[in-house]
């Protein structure tokens, strides 16, 4: 009977810890910049959604470029300049807690004379030649 | 003694000349500030509603999610608001029902979307605008928000419901002068902004927000305040259809109320005035909003001026035995609205006639000196971590009356109330 309460015991309180993991469990939106964006622009703006004290390291093609401490509201907002061509925006998030997040978006700056209107069959062919 | 009459005479075309001196400085100072105060509140033969519900912004969209905000002062807005006008003048409006169209997908088409300062009926915007209903009638008690214009394939043009829905335009145009706008601006390098998602995760946001995307924001002044001031005795006299036969009381806190029996004119030591005539409750058949609005801002015109920078703020629309119409109109400081916690210039017409008016107009006087406000994002965080919030409804910059200066703030609005963050350093003020 003992070992019987014993083991449900710990049974409930194993099942106590996995909630308590399961809801501190870090959220992180990278709202900007979308996979595969394609811009004419020499920047992108990094914006997203975190909870606060979260240090937010943005990377562009594998260099760190900016880190920020996002406050209170979890928002952070900032640009990053690129190359012409396929570009690797990496953006680490590391959690009050010290779990990490790793998110990662390709872009595609073109030259401004190209014309947009005609931008997928560009991002096809530029992502064909990277590819090769 | 001829020598003591000599000096007495010369004494006193001294004194008569010191007088006559200090009297003319006297008249010339009063005579310079009702100058002034005329010159700043403008003798319009009438009021154009279109300039009682200018928007509170124009937010520009480049298109690769580049966005950029125009404020009223700001160049490029009234061009802006001008070209919206021209492109809504006579055309025909109809109800859309695409599910394709939704927010962020306009926002990332090239275009602009002006916010007007409160929702406004669908029947009154195509009245102001002089534009036609198709048969295909749009209930009178639906409310609109903003006004996009996009280019897809020619111009579209949207009006957005605050319930999601949309009304446009029947026939498409050209958007050869939208984007002719929109590259002339791009040209001048505005403030770029980016658009943020309603939030989640930390708190609930319920509306999006454009923030600038350069850490650097323009100056804002902190300024002194200026009243108007007492309204002259022929701005008084318009209240009553015969003056000579009122009766004037002046007040132990110092107002001086005018009254001929029926209509009553009181007169604060602030240069504040309220005015209110009972109705008899004859005249069954009362105006809609459009005419009411037009009966407001024309009384507010013939009654000590239409105001610079006055917009249509907020309305209540009660019911009783007759429709009675409150308009408030707010005061815009550097394209910015002005807070307060009392009223500055409020109507309210019913039976067709104007039976209350509280005008209490505040102006911009000299510039104190000048602050660069603290981004949206910080505003927010103050805020948060300041008071614990958990839901915010929204986030604007404007100006609020605080201790005799006009300063800038950003004003968190939550469903209990509302919080100003000091935009010069992101402290709370107690208000």
């Amino acid at each position: 009977m003992k070992r019987l309460i014993g083991i449900t015991a710990l049974s409930l309180f194993i099942v106590f810890l996995l909630f308590i993991i399961a809801d501190a469990k870090e959220a992180f939106v990278l709202n900007r910049p979308k996979e595969d964006y394609v811009t004419t622009q020499s920047y992108v703006v990094v914006s997203g959604e975190t909870v606060a004290d979260t240090s937010v390291a943005v990377f562009v093609n594998g260099e760190k470029k900016e880190t920020i401490k996002v406050g209170a509201s979890g928002l952070f907002v900032t640009q990053a300049d690129i190359r012409l061509g396929k570009n690797v925006i990496t953006v680490k998030a590391v959690f009050p807690s010290g779990e990490e997040e790793i998110v990662s978006r390709n872009v595609y700056r073109l030259d401004k004379d190209m014309n947009l209107k005609s931008l997928s069959s560009i991002i096809q062919a530029l992502k064909l030649l990277i590819l090769q | 003694m001829k020598n003591r009459d000599f000096f007495l005479g010369l004494l006193l075309a001294l004194l008569v000349g010191t007088s006559l001196f200090l009297s003319g400085i006297t008249w010339w100072r009063l005579y310079g500030e009702y100058g002034d105060i005329q010159a700043e509140n403008s003798a319009l033969s009438v009021v154009d509603l279109a300039d009682v519900i200018t928007p509170d912004r124009v937010v520009l969209h480049f298109g690769q999610d580049m966005h950029s905000v125009l404020y009223p002062n700001a160049p490029f807005y009234r061009e802006s608001w001008d070209f919206a006008r021209k492109v809504l003048h006579g055309k025909e409006l109809v109800e859309v029902k695409n599910a394709k169209l939704d927010d962020e997908n306009l926002r990332q088409k090239v275009g602009m979307e002006l916010f007007f300062p409160v929702p406004l009926p669908v029947e009154f915007l195509t009245k102001v605008f002089n534009m036609n209903i198709t048969q295909q009638a749009i209930p009178q008690e639906r409310l609109v928000n903003s006004m996009m214009i996009i280019e897809d394939d020619g111009l579209s043009v949207f009006f957005k419901g605050s319930s999601g829905e949309f009304y446009g335009l029947k026939n498409r145009e050209s958007s050869f002068e939208l984007k002719e706008l929109l590259e002339r601006v791009r040209l001048e390098n505005p403030p770029v902004y980016t658009y943020l998602p309603p939030a989640k995760i930390n708190v609930k946001f319920e509306e999006g927000i454009y923030v600038p995307v350069s850490t650097e924001q323009n100056d804002l002044p902190v300024l002194s305040l200026k009243h108007e001031k007492m309204p002259p005795q022929s701005t008084i006299a318009q209240f009553f259809p015969d003056f000579s036969a009122t009766r004037k009381i002046e007040e132990k806190d110092g107002a001086v109320v005018y009254t001929d029996g029926n209509r009553g004119l009181r007169i604060y030591p602030t240069g504040a005035l309220e005015y209110s005539r009972p109705l008899t409750g004859g005249l069954k058949t009362g105006s809609d909003f459009y005419e009411a609005l037009k009966i407001a801002a024309n009384f507010i015109n013939t009654h000590g001026g239409w105001p610079q920078d006055v917009y249509l703020s907020g309305y209540k629309v009660a019911q009783n035995q007759r429709t009675a119409y409150t308009f408030n109109f707010g005061i815009r400081i550097k394209g910015l609205p002005l807070l307060s916690q009392s009223e500055y210039l409020t109507v309210t017409v019913e039976e067709n006639q104007v039976s209350r008016y509280f005008r209490n107009i505040v102006k911009e006087n000299k510039v104190l000196y000048e602050i660069q406000p603290i981004s949206p994002i910080q505003a927010l965080d103050a805020a948060i971590a300041t008071f614990n919030l958990k839901e915010i409804t929204s986030l604007e910059l404007s100006y609020l009356i605080f201790e005799d200066a006009l300063i800038p703030v950003w004003t968190v609005e939550t469903r209990s109330g509302r919080i100003f963050i000091n935009a010069k350093n992101g402290m709370a003020i107690n208000f």
